[in-house]
């Protein structure tokens, strides 16, 4: 077991793209890292520069105290578990696990009671004869992973391992993988493009776009206090609401204003937001599960909205309202219903809410 | 428009039987949903309707007329596939007039008309600016679009839908519900549209057919479905997190109904042991969902039984926790500030008014549910 540390590392291709730039991570030892963020983030690059399959351009890696910028990848101490899960299909489900050890030599009783632990602790002791074309995808990606516990590795990276496996599956598989996770307690870096996924396995997250490290927390501080704009639409299901406008103060007061609706910030206590660098513009954020409803106008619900469509979702409906041109994402309690065309007043919770800079999108209550 | 009527309908492939004595009627202008795991006749039902594939019994109309032994051409129905199947060296503006050039419609449109309806479902469909454009210059959602607007250029009398939006990312799909759902309410076209996610069937449809090995489990609205499931089938495959089952058999505890649970009981309160005085079967099916099971670090009176964390899954605010309970497994959805561990003993109960009883051999409902 060991840490992961990334030391201003770069990867900048041939082609002159710059992959991943300046990137500091550090992946605690035991700790289920989620490397998380759109196709093209450069997410994938940073998991190939750990393991060894892709140069490093400039910077430090270091698994454990080691720098492994130049040990090939078979000596880094990790194992790897992919979405095709890269298995022998003509021979068993032993023999595929037992591969690794096969290829290090070790000898007959350890290979054979080291196949015996990982297939126990992932529920496949029946299929150990079988041979591979015969099993199932979930039963497949089991094996996978078999083959990556057996060697017993500092650490596991997994690049979406189970994205392409159908819902039902996924879900248990990825129970399955926290569970397992908090058995061996090993070091993991795992790469997923699905917010959903991170969200629910990670002990911290690390999102990026565009190459760049967005933000590095555990998966309440991305979700609860998004450093900027990106990670704060990235993060949840359905998405953060956003809108423009700005800051108007008078005589001690304070309001975000924009040509639709004015939100008095009097109540809002979490920032002192007279301390906060005045910005031209704001982009306000609130997640859905964070506007009230109501039919009729009051001191609370007094911003204006249509409803555009109204979804049931199970436990809750779910709003589609309209802001002017905007749409804005509520949810509400199951007994209440509304019909397109509607007017529906909400009000904000001021407790959870943010405000990004316009421009550069960073949170400026961070 | 038109509605859209299937009388008794069963289709063999050899001794396989895809749709089996299918009956269900989408009404003019409304959004019928079938709802349904892979291979459980959703696509076939669309063929058949579509006339891409013959019934082997039944009936088909739309309207007024029967249209089983229509050629598809003649059905004026328009179907659009998952896959888009988009003409790669042609613009978008020619993809979308292709129907209305094609040679069964020679000298049907003018080329005047062809420009007046692209157009106009170009704007409706938000596409106005990329008619110049080449469909590898397209987004996912655009080309998903571009097709949408190719079954609608025709304005057909029915418009099927074979899972259009299943390989979008997530959060395109879900910003496409609202505007599928909106779209289709502005062109008031009667509707079907097949899906095996139940969020996307609960969100949109005016009514779902829920259907698994060719039959028809349930037809109501979303709100039918949810909360008034006809059968076990339908109960587990709508709702996320599932909901949960457990068998148990009804005894008797001071004159009130109690339900056997971890050699122990549950006793029902008075208000649902009317509803469950009707109930003859001693053993039932119980089902409960995860939301409406409460839970508790310490042990309480409201809180009877015991189990131990299996694993967490942290989802926005609240985290879905699986308990394991005597050998059987329990989802339950809770705060995110509850805080559980893997392994960590939590206590249990349930909100009584909330479970749904099932025959444990037909599987079927043994309430119906008032219907708010």
């Amino acid at each position: 077991m060991a840490k992961v540390t990334l030391h201003n590392v770069w990867k900048i291709y041939d082609n002159g793209v710059e992959a991943v730039k300046e990137l500091n991570l550090e992946c605690p030892d035991k700790a289920f890292l989620c490397l998380l963020g759109p196709s093209g983030c450069g997410k994938s690059s940073t998991m190939r520069m750990i393991a060894g399959l892709e140069q490093i351009s400039s910077g430090e890696i270091f698994i454990g105290d080691r720098l492994v910028n130049y040990i090939p990848p078979r000596d880094r101490d990790i194992a790897m578990v992919f979405e095709n899960y890269a298995l022998y299909p003509h021979l068993t489900v032993y023999e595929n696990i037992a591969m690794p050890l096969r290829v290090r030599k070790f000898d007959k009783v350890e290979i054979d009671q080291r196949v015996g632990e990982a297939a126990k602790i992932l529920d496949i002791e029946d299929l150990l004869p079988r041979r591979i074309r015969r099993l199932s995808g979930g039963q497949k990606q089991r094996v996978g992973i078999g083959r990556a516990i057996v060697r017993n590795p500092a650490v596991f990276i997994m690049d979406e391992p189970i994205s392409h496996l159908e819902a039902k599956l996924r879900a248990q598989m990825r129970a399955e993988l926290k569970r397992l996770h908090n058995q061996l307690e090993a070091t993991t870096v795992y790469v997923t493009h699905d917010q959903l996924e991170a969200i629910a396995l990670a002990d911290y997250i690390a999102v990026m776009n565009f190459g760049e490290l967005q933000q590095f927390g555990t998966p309440e501080d991305l979700y609860e206090t998004p450093a900027n704009h990106f990670v704060a639409g990235f993060l949840g299901t359905p998405p953060m609401n956003f809108i423009e406008g700005h800051f108007e103060r008078s005589d001690g007061d304070l309001w975000f204003k924009n040509e639709h609706f004015t939100l008095s910030l009097n109540q809002f206590t979490r920032v002192n937001l007279g301390a906060v660098k005045p910005v031209d513009k704001i982009i306000l954020g609130v997640r859905p599960q964070d506007i009230h409803l109501s039919k009729t106008r009051d001191e609370k619900h007094n911003i204006q909205s249509k409803t555009f469509i109204w979804e049931l979702q199970g436990e809750k409906n779910q709003a589609v309202l309209e802001i002017g041109q905007h749409h804005f994402i509520a949810e509400a309690e199951a007994d209440f219903i509304s019909q397109p065309g509607e007017d529906v007043w909400l009000n904000i919770n001021l407790n959870n809410i943010h405000f990004f800079d316009s421009s550069s999108g960073k949170n400026i209550l961070v | 428009m038109a509605e859209v009527r299937l009388d008794h309908v069963t289709k063999q492939y050899g001794n396989k039987k895809a749709l089996s004595d299918l009956s269900f009627r989408c009404e003019d202008g409304k959004f019928f949903f079938l709802l349904g795991p892979s291979g459980a006749g959703k696509t076939t039902t669309l063929r058949v309707i579509a006339g891409f594939e013959a019934v082997t019994e039944g009936d088909i109309y739309i309207g007024d007329r029967l249209i089983n032994d229509l050629e598809p051409k003649d059905r004026n129905v328009a179907m659009a596939f998952e896959a888009y199947a988009l003409y790669p060296h042609w613009t978008v503006f020619e993809n979308l007039a292709f129907p209305l050039r094609s040679p069964i419609r020679k000298g049907q449109y003018t080329e005047e008309d062809i420009k007046k309806r692209v157009t106009k479902i170009a704007e409706l469909l938000q596409i106005g600016e990329l008619l110049d454009r080449m469909p590898t210059q397209l987004s996912g959602g655009q080309k998903q679009r571009v097709a949408l607007g190719r079954a609608l250029v025709r304005q057909p009398d029915v418009f099927l839908l074979d899972e259009p939006i299943a390989h979008l990312d997530a959060k395109l799909r879900h910003h496409m519900h609202g505007e599928l759902k909106a779209m289709q309410m502005d062109f008031g076209t009667t509707a079907i549209y097949t899906t095996p996610d139940h969020i996307e069937a609960l969100s949109m449809a005016d009514q779902i057919g829920v259907i698994n090995h060719g039959e028809i489990q349930q037809i109501g609205t979303p709100y039918e479905v949810y909360h008034s499931p006809s059968n076990r089938f339908v109960a587990g495959f709508i709702g996320d997190p599932p909901m949960n089952f457990f068998d148990s058999k009804f005894t008797s505890v001071n004159g009130d109904f109690a339900l056997a649970f971890n050699e122990s009981n549950i006793i029902i309160g008075v208000q649902s042991s009317s509803q469950l005085q009707n109930i003859a079967a001693e053993s039932v099916m119980v089902g409960i969902r995860p939301t409406d099971i409460e839970v508790s670090h310490t042990a309480a009176e409201d809180f009877p039984f015991v189990g131990k964390v299996y694993v967490t899954e942290l989802v926005g605010r609240e985290e879905v926790m699986t308990l394991e309970s005597n050998g059987s497994r329990f989802q339950v959805k809770v705060n995110a500030g509850f805080k559980a561990r893997i392994g960590q003993t939590i206590y249990f109960g349930f909100n009584k008014n909330k479970f749904y009883y099932f025959d444990k051999s037909s599987e079927k409902s043994l309430l119906s549910r008032e219907i708010v």
